[in-house]
């Protein structure tokens, strides 16, 4: 219970780790030290949120303590830190002002315990995979991945929507922090895109989603005159259905920044730049589904606004088939991977959607589980192989890195949705509820569920079997990781294998142990009424059977990579070959880049030279002509006076001046005294006429 | 014609005094040999004080605002008033003249030209200004208006060896001479559709009279022909040609004497004329004096952007002044209220004895830097003067901001009060016109201060003036940022001195 | 606190530096680190004695408080009359905080004619915070004009290559602005008996108090008038677009701790203008303006963002940034209500701390390197880190990154825009733009904003450090760490807890606020300003 009280602890470690790290890492600590205060502070505010997270479940008994207040029904607890911005009144006279606060809740506890425990293991593996970093680095690296740790946590625990946009734009600078963190470093040769630009595409990526999420904010703002998340989600119901929308469609497009989704997913391949502990961390399992938790958070609102739900279901259901196409033909053993992450984040946002929250929450769950299993593998392969990236220069590295080998298979049995390993259940619970909504979603998924089998099974033949083609001096260096790299990778295979079973359907599972998942979340989601996916239909026998058609697919696709890049290596080139066009429009990721670069990017840069121009030519040129026509009067008028007028009165002057040079010769004496005679006859002149008057 | 008084002298004493002490310094000079004159400077600076004793004996005996019974302060049959507003002017022309005389000196010794009739001639200059200050009638403005004159024409061509000083000489007798007769023309004008030379007979009746009558034009030619003749004596444009030349042959002190004095006497007579005078029609010659108002500023400050020469850029800089304080005049001529019409006279009379102090202070660095060889009238010759001599820069500084109307200096307490009385007058696009023609002025005062400041200097040579020209800097500088920050003393002085002049008050 | 301080603070903290100064004068001009260190000292002392207004300033009273009246030229009405309220007190404090840390930051920058330098610099501070404290329209315009003149010594003699024609852009410029506001101050001067039938007076509360909501056919049309000189000179100052081309120029000849102080506090005398006398004593004319005013700031805000992206020069591409935060300041006041208002004071100190920082950071640069050609540098996070992590820390505060201050005004500002009533805007082509529109240009602007920082410090700090040059600068010295590190705080500070600021500004801003809307009544011209707005925008 006491854990409860310290729920504003929970962020304050990472980010006390981040102040160790950063202020002394670099200078005074040694290396092993980095490791132990960054791996320190995540386990410490994994053990708080462990303890907050049992002690929920009692909330309801417990007394509200000061700053601490508890909502039984809903199991939510709120803790209350202070007023943070108190903006004054609206015109109509209500307060408008936000407090620091944070709130779990079944839905932040799940997050909060993902984040914090695969958090922790990618820390420990990080000491591991950055050993070699030189100093400066090393340390920089760890009070970064410190601070996105807090960050993370104060997005999953804010209470109000301003304090999640702090842990939002917080893991923004993060990750762009962390992609760019090879700064000297190119990154794709091809495009000349170096780390630092990958980071600076992340970064302003986002932020053209977060002017979507602030201008929802201040719509709800208005409206509801709070921005506190429980106070805003008890008056949606009184909203106008097109202030509902506009609000969800505003948030959904923050969602779309976050969670890569189209059109915004551009940053998520690029952000491979950073290291692959990074990948794994940030841009899988944690901050990219802050997006999809942000959407699941805002439910209710979501439920009132129809039109921003199926909008979200169709952009979630097109990003997974779109991504999982562009997987199928990719080289690079992280880009497969990242394509990965779009399609399976595109697999939330379906669920969430067709208003399967808990689904997609679920999904997000079990995707961290393997999908920073996947990450972590492909880092120890990378790091095995001396960084090598390129997947037609590995293969055959089962027999090398055994441990790394093994939990690879199981995380990509689990990803390809084989019963009974996590992704199985997640991947069909959005499947099933996908069907309720329309067949056609269903369709998509499906799909997406072959695609992702068939592209996990290419990466993993082409990588683990078939022969070495790898070079000799990388031959030279293979080792399997330390230890401290695949522990972390045991215990993610784990979780891959058992974290679906808490929310096995109830199709196939009895009463008691049936969706615990669903369950325990329920407070969260049905407080605002949301359909779940297995109470929707009772046609079970449709369920199973679907089911099966998409284990069906999964395996099938898998045996058919398999057969592709193992039993018969030369097909896919010739395939290749024979679909000329589709394979390059594929490998080319569709043009997308290329196109923003054509309608985005350059009309802006021109944009911006032509404002410097209008500038520089007509603005300040207008100041500068006013100066030059006051030079140009001035010198007319000058010239006026000098030539004409005075050309003039010279004349004058010259003929008065020969006479008077006569006169000089004949009289003797100065002008002045004949002038002070003249002056003083006038003054004479003057009393007398002054005096005469009189009489 | 009541029998002629004895004791209306008293009336006259400041002038007799002075003109008593010319004659003085002129049979003096005469008798000691020439260029030796050391004495003379003193002599003339303790006659003016002597005769600024004597005016201010006027305030003391009476206190000025009571200064403005006719009773009491006019006299010869109406044609000489020692009212509180003469006496401000009084008071100026004394101020500019013990100034010109304490920096005179040095500089007449480097020309060698320092002989006593030079500083007889300031006093008798001083004397004819004075008269103008008193002159109630159109004769005695005129005679006094010539005595003052002919005074100048000799000091601006005093420096018979040089060529430039002559030619400027010329140059102001010629057209002085030919606007004197401009002048004279409009006095008969008006004095024939008015029958009268009295300005306090023509305030009332005969102006709107003659405006009445028939031959209404030819009294409104006259009046015309009295701005053009005063306007060449404040140097309006158009009537400014001779301004840049004059000022720059004439020796240096005199250009401050003339740029200050003299420009205060003809705005003395114009106030006096057209405020009493002519006030039945001040509508019609507030319009005439808008149009001289803006052509001076706008031309004036325009034309000095490109001069080189300190005087000549002074002297355009002075036909812009010359338009801003024709603000306060049409204040008066308009048919505004009482309160209107003082406000507009008082900002006059602030801003010429603000103007005054200014002007002189800026001419005493030119006179200051005037060394052998070196004439010391070019802006280059500021070059680095903050690195040579920064409390004369510092001064230097200070009157180029008064005159831009910078606060905190005097400067801008005169602009204030004059862009006031547009305002108040209603006239706001001649205020607008005003305030911008004052910020391009900064443009020309602020490249003295680049000079000053930024430029390197040209010369190491020690900046030394005399003792004479310190005096008179320490006095300009201490009035500009002393009245800059409290002007009250000089605001109620102006203000009370008004009083005397304004028969819609009495 | 003793009484005697208490009484006369403002004076003590206003006048100090002139003071100083004056002592400078007579230090013989070779005694350079005297003189250096008496003026750093000074300037420290200033802002320490101006720290407890901040705890003295009684926020729940409100209003004008420390005040002082004393009678100066009776004749036309100029009283000594000063006194702070909330708004005032910020930039107060801002100004003394910057002005000991630009100070502080010329040690090394300024070698030659230091005498000077120092002395200016301290009559500059004087003449700043003269500006906020008048409470007497005479004595405020004193202010406001005396002090160009420091500023443009600081500009002409220790500025860059076109230091002169930086330094005359900039002097006739804002003067011409100011002469022009000097006027609409003459038409309410001598309007305001007229309708006390009492003296004249440049009491600015009083003409708050009775011409605010006076509420005649005359008034309301004098006030469009004066509304409009007085933006001249606000606007110009600020600058607004399209008065903003003098900032750029001065600002790059500017030496730092000029361009420090011109960012940091002397943008702000335009916005304060604007806040202290255009919205309170002419409401229903602000309100006849305000699509105009409001365009003019969006405008402001993404034009500057654009230009500052393709800029080659360190430090103009800042100041173009100014523009497009000054923009952000001004969308925020005249959203007219308290959110807005308040997030643009905020603002105002925000782009004082950052922006100052930003120049700050340059000038160090530029005294290691001599140029702020941005394509001379690059990699420099290698060999400076700890002027990268400063320069990080300062750009997200630039761009607004949530628990630094940026975020907090920016935001604050587009709560306050959201509020913006509908009927503000013009009709361009037949669809009515406004209400929304204004708020989405504002929220764009984060987008921008982000864009060129972030840009200027990849090109900057990212990359190798293939320049020779750049491979033997040296990191920060304690000196230069402490001129950045108190602004970083305070960042950090109104990052996380603004609340004592919201507080401080709480009554003042509610008044305004009020006053414009009780003008609501007065303004019935000003709401049909959209209509109008429209035949102009035709």
């Amino acid at each position: 219970m006491a854990f409860l009280g310290m729920l504003w602890t929970i962020p304050l470690f990472p980010a006390a780790g981040f102040a160790v790290n950063g202020l002394l890492g670099s200078r005074v600590l040694p290396r092993k030290a980095v490791g132990y205060v960054a791996c320190g502070a995540v386990l410490l505010s994994f053990l708080v949120s462990l303890g907050a997270v049992l002690g929920l479940g009692g909330a309801a008994q417990l007394p509200a303590a000061p700053g601490l207040t508890v909502d039984a029904e809903a199991h939510r607890v709120t803790q209350v830190l202070g007023s943070w911005m108190p903006m004054g009144r609206s015109a109509s006279g209500e307060e408008m002002s936000v407090d620091w606060a944070f709130a779990l809740d079944p839905l932040s506890a799940v997050m909060l315990l993902v984040v914090t425990g695969v958090g922790f293991l990618i820390h420990v593996y990080s000491t591991g995979y950055m050993a070699h970093e030189p100093r400066p680095a090393h340390a920089r690296f760890f009070a970064y991945l410190n601070l996105f740790m807090a960050m993370m946590l104060t997005l999953v625990l804010g209470a109000s929507l301003p304090v999640v946009f702090v842990g939002w734009e917080g893991v923004g600078l993060c990750s762009y922090l962390l992609i760019g963190f090879y700064y000297d470093r190119m990154f794709d040769e091809k495009t000349r895109m170096s780390c630092a630009d990958a980071g600076r595409k992340a970064f302003i990526t986002n932020r053209i989603g977060d002017v979507g999420f602030v201008l929802g904010m201040l719509t709800l703002f208005w409206w509801t005159g709070t921005l506190d998340i429980q106070g805003i989600l008890a008056k949606v119901g009184g909203l106008p259905p097109g202030v509902c929308t506009a609000a969800a469609l505003l948030l959904f497009v923050g969602a779309c920044g976050k969670s890569a989704q189209i059109p915004l997913y551009v940053w998520l391949p690029d952000a491979m730049a950073g290291p692959t502990p990074v990948s794994a961390l940030i841009h899988a399992a944690t901050m990219v589904t802050a997006g999809v938790y942000v959407t699941c958070r805002m439910a209710p609102l979501y439920l009132h606004a129809p039109g921003a739900m199926l909008t979200v279901a169709i952009v979630g259901a097109l990003t997974a088939l779109f991504a999982a196409s562009i997987g199928l033909v990719q080289t690079d053993i992280k880009k497969v991977l990242a394509y990965s992450t779009v399609s399976q984040l595109g697999y939330m946002m379906l669920a969430a959607g067709v208003g399967a929250f808990s689904a997609a929450v679920f999904h997000l769950m079990t995707h961290a589980f393997f999908k920073a299993l996947l990450f972590l593998g492909a880092g120890s392969v990378i790091h095995a192989l001396s960084g090598e990236q390129d997947i037609r220069k590995m293969g055959g590295l089962d027999k090398h890195v055994p441990w790394t080998h093994v939990t690879f298979v199981i995380a990509t049995l689990a990803i390809g949705g084989v019963f009974p390993l996590s992704g199985f259940f997640s991947k069909d619970e959005i499947l099933w509820a996908a069907f309720n909504q329309s067949p056609i979603l269903w369709l998509i998924g499906a799909v997406t569920a072959g695609m992702t089998a068939f592209y996990m099974w290419r990466l993993y033949t082409l990588v683990f079997r078939g022969e070495e083609r790898f070079s000799e001096e990388a031959r030279h260096h293979l080792h399997e990781s330390p230890r401290s790299m695949t522990v972390p990778l045991a215990v993610l295979a784990a979780l891959a294998v058992v974290g679906g079973w808490v929310g096995i359907p109830r199709v196939l599972a009895t009463e008691g142990m049936a969706d615990r998942f669903g369950r325990y979340l329920a407070p969260v989601f049905e407080a605002g009424g949301a359909v779940h996916g297995h109470e929707a239909v009772h046609a079970p026998w449709l369920e199973i059977g679907l089911m099966a058609v998409s284990l069906l697919i999964a395996v099938l696709s898998g045996i058919l990579a398999w057969v592709f890049y193992e039993r018969r290596p030369e097909m896919p080139a010739m395939l290749a070959g024979r679909l000329r066009g589709v394979y390059r429009l594929l490998a080319e990721k569709y043009y997308v880049d290329e196109l923003y670069g054509k309608i985005v990017l350059a009309p802006y840069y021109a944009l911006c030279r032509g404002a410097f121009l209008f500038d520089k030519w007509v603005l300040d040129g207008i100041v500068n002509a006013a100066g030059y026509v006051t030079l140009a009067t001035s010198y007319i008028s000058v010239g006026f006076d000098t030539y004409v007028v005075d050309g003039l009165v010279n004349l004058a002057g010259y003929t008065v001046r020969g006479f008077s040079w006569m006169f000089r010769k004949l009289q003797t004496g100065f002008v002045q005294s004949y002038a002070t005679a003249m002056i003083f006859g006038i003054f004479v002149l003057v009393s007398v006429y002054l005096l005469s008057t009189g009489h | 014609m009541t029998p002629f008084d004895p004791n209306l002298l008293h009336l006259i004493a400041p002038e007799l005094v002075l003109v008593l002490s010319a004659f003085l310094v002129l049979i003096l000079s005469s008798l000691s040999d020439r260029g030796k004159a050391t004495w003379a400077p003193g002599l003339s600076f303790l006659a003016c004080v002597t005769t600024l004793v004597v005016v201010l004996s006027f305030v003391w005996n009476f206190g000025l605002e009571s200064l403005r019974a006719p009773a009491m302060t006019v006299g010869f049959n109406g044609m000489f008033a020692v009212d509180a507003f003469s006496v401000f002017f009084k008071v100026v022309f004394l101020l500019a003249a013990m100034l010109t005389i304490l920096v005179s000196s040095r500089y007449l010794e480097l020309e060698n030209a320092n002989v006593g009739e030079y500083y007889a001639l300031i006093l008798f200059a001083v004397a004819g200004m004075m008269c103008m200050a008193s002159a109630m009638d159109l004769i005695t403005i005129f005679v006094s208006i010539e005595t003052m004159a002919l005074a100048f024409y000799i000091l601006v061509g005093f420096l018979k060896a040089n060529r430039k000083s002559n030619e400027a000489a010329l140059k102001y007798f010629l057209l002085g001479s030919f606007s004197t007769g401009i002048f004279l023309y409009g006095l008969s004008l008006v004095y024939g559709t008015t029958g009268s030379t009295m300005l306090s007979l023509m305030a009332y009746s005969n102006a709107k009279t003659a405006m009445a009558s028939p031959d209404a034009p030819i009294f409104f030619l006259g009046v015309i022909l009295l701005i053009v003749g005063l306007g060449f004596k404040i140097g309006a444009v158009p009537f400014h040609m001779w301004i840049p030349d004059a000022y720059e042959g004439a020796p240096t002190p005199v250009t401050a004497f003339l740029s200050t004095g003299s420009k205060a006497a003809a705005f003395v007579v114009l106030a006096r004329m057209f405020s009493i005078g002519f006030l039945s029609i001040g509508d019609r010659w507030a319009t005439l004096l808008a149009i001289l108002a803006v052509a001076s500023m706008t031309l004036g400050n325009v034309a000095a952007i490109l001069q080189d020469n300190m005087k000549r850029m002074l002297a355009y800089s002075s036909i812009a002044h010359a338009g801003y304080v024709l603000l306060g005049l049409i204040a008066v001529g308009l048919k505004g209220t009482v309160e209107t019409r003082e406000y507009g006279l008082t900002a006059v009379l602030l801003y010429l004895l603000i103007y005054t102090f200014v002007n002189i202070g800026a001419f005493t660095l030119v006179i200051a830097l005037r060394r052998e060889q070196v004439a010391g009238d070019r802006v280059a010759d500021f070059a680095g003067l903050s690195r040579r001599a920064p409390w004369a820069a510092f001064a230097m500084l200070v009157f180029m901001l008064s005159l831009a109307g910078i606060p905190a200096t005097a400067g801008f307490i005169g602009k204030w009060f004059l862009f006031g009385a547009a305002i108040k007058a209603g006239y706001a696009w001649l205020a607008v016109v005003a305030v911008i023609n004052s910020a391009i002025s900064l443009y020309y005062y602020i490249r003295v201060v680049v000079n000053m400041y930024i430029k390197a200097p040209e010369d190491a040579e020690r900046f030394a003036p005399s003792w004479g020209q310190r005096a008179a800097l320490l006095a300009c500088i201490v009035f500009t940022l002393a009245f800059g920050i409290y002007p009250q003393p000089i605001i109620s002085f102006a203000s009370k001195s008004i009083l005397s002049l304004a028969p819609w008050a009495s | 606190m003793p009484q005697w301080y208490v009484d006369n603070v403002l004076n003590i903290v206003t006048f100090l530096p002139l003071l100083g100064a004056l002592v400078l004068l007579a230090v013989h001009k070779e005694k350079k680190g005297l003189i250096m260190h008496a003026a750093t000292w000074i300037a420290l002392a200033d802002f320490i004695l101006s720290v407890p207004l901040f705890f003295l300033y009684d926020a729940e009273r409100g209003g004008f408080q420390f005040e002082q009246r004393v009678s100066w030229i009776p004749s036309i009405g100029v009283q000594y009359y000063i006194g702070i309220d909330g708004i005032s007190l910020l930039l107060l404090l801002l100004t003394t905080f910057l002005g000991f840390l630009s100070i502080l930051s010329s040690w090394t920058a300024v070698t030659e004619r230091v005498k000077e330098y120092y002395i200016f610099m301290l009559l500059l501070q004087t003449g700043m915070m003269g500006v906020f404290i008048s409470l007497d329209f005479f004595l405020f315009y004193i202010f406001w004009e005396a002090m160009l003149v420091p500023m443009y010594f600081l500009i002409g003699i220790w500025g860059g290559p076109r230091k002169l024609y930086a330094a005359i852009k900039f002097f006739l410029y804002t003067l011409l602005g100011s002469v022009l506001m000097l006027l609409g101050i003459l038409a309410v001067y001598f309007y305001y008996p007229q309708v006390t039938g009492g003296g004249y007076s440049f009491d600015i509360t009083e003409f708050i108090r009775v011409l605010g909501p006076l509420n005649n056919p005359e008034w309301l049309e004098m006030q469009k008038w004066v509304f409009l000189a007085f933006f001249v000179g606000f606007a110009i100052k600020v600058p607004m677009f399209p008065f903003h081309t003098w900032l750029p120029d001065a600002h790059v000849e500017a030496p730092t701790a000029g361009s420090v102080i011109l960012a940091g506090v002397l943008l702000k005398m335009g916005t304060y203008g604007f806040v202290r006398f255009s919205l309170p004593m002419l409401p229903s004319a602000t309100k006849h303006y305000l699509p105009h005013m409001l365009a003019l700031s969006v405008i402001g805000i993404l034009y500057g963002a654009l230009v500052a992206m393709v800029q080659k020069d360190w430090k103009k591409l800042v100041a173009y940034s100014s523009v497009s935060h000054l923009g952000f300041c001004m969308l925020g006041v005249f959203a007219l209500n308290q959110p807005g208002l308040n997030g643009g004071i905020l603002q105002m100190i925000n782009h004082g701390l950052s922006t100052g920082a930003l120049f700050l950071l340059v000038g160090l640069i530029y005294e290691r390197r001599h140029t702020r050609m941005i394509s001379e540098f690059g990699g420099l996070s290698k060999q400076m880190p700890i002027y990268a992590t400063l320069f990080m820390i300062i750009t997200m505060s630039s761009i607004g990154l949530p628990t630094l201050n940026g975020f907090i005004g920016e935001f604050t500002i587009l709560v306050g825009a959201y509020g913006i009533p509908a009927g503000y805007g013009f009709e361009v082509l037949g669809l009515h733009v406004g209400g929304m529109f204004w708020v989405v240009c504002g929220a764009l602007g984060i987008v921008l904003g982000a864009a060129y920082m972030l840009w200027l410090y990849q090109r900057t700090m990212f990359g190798k450090l293939d320049n020779p040059e750049n491979a033997k600068l040296k990191d920060l010295d304690f000196r230069e760490i402490m001129t950045l590190a108190p602004i970083v705080v305070c960042c950090f500070w109104i990052g996380l807890y603004p609340k004592p600021l919201f507080r401080i500004l709480e009554k003042p801003v509610a008044e305004i606020a009020a006053r414009l809307a009780a003008g609501e009544a007065a303004a019935q011209t000003a709401e049909a300003a959209p209509v109008q707005g429209g035949a102009q925008g035709r």
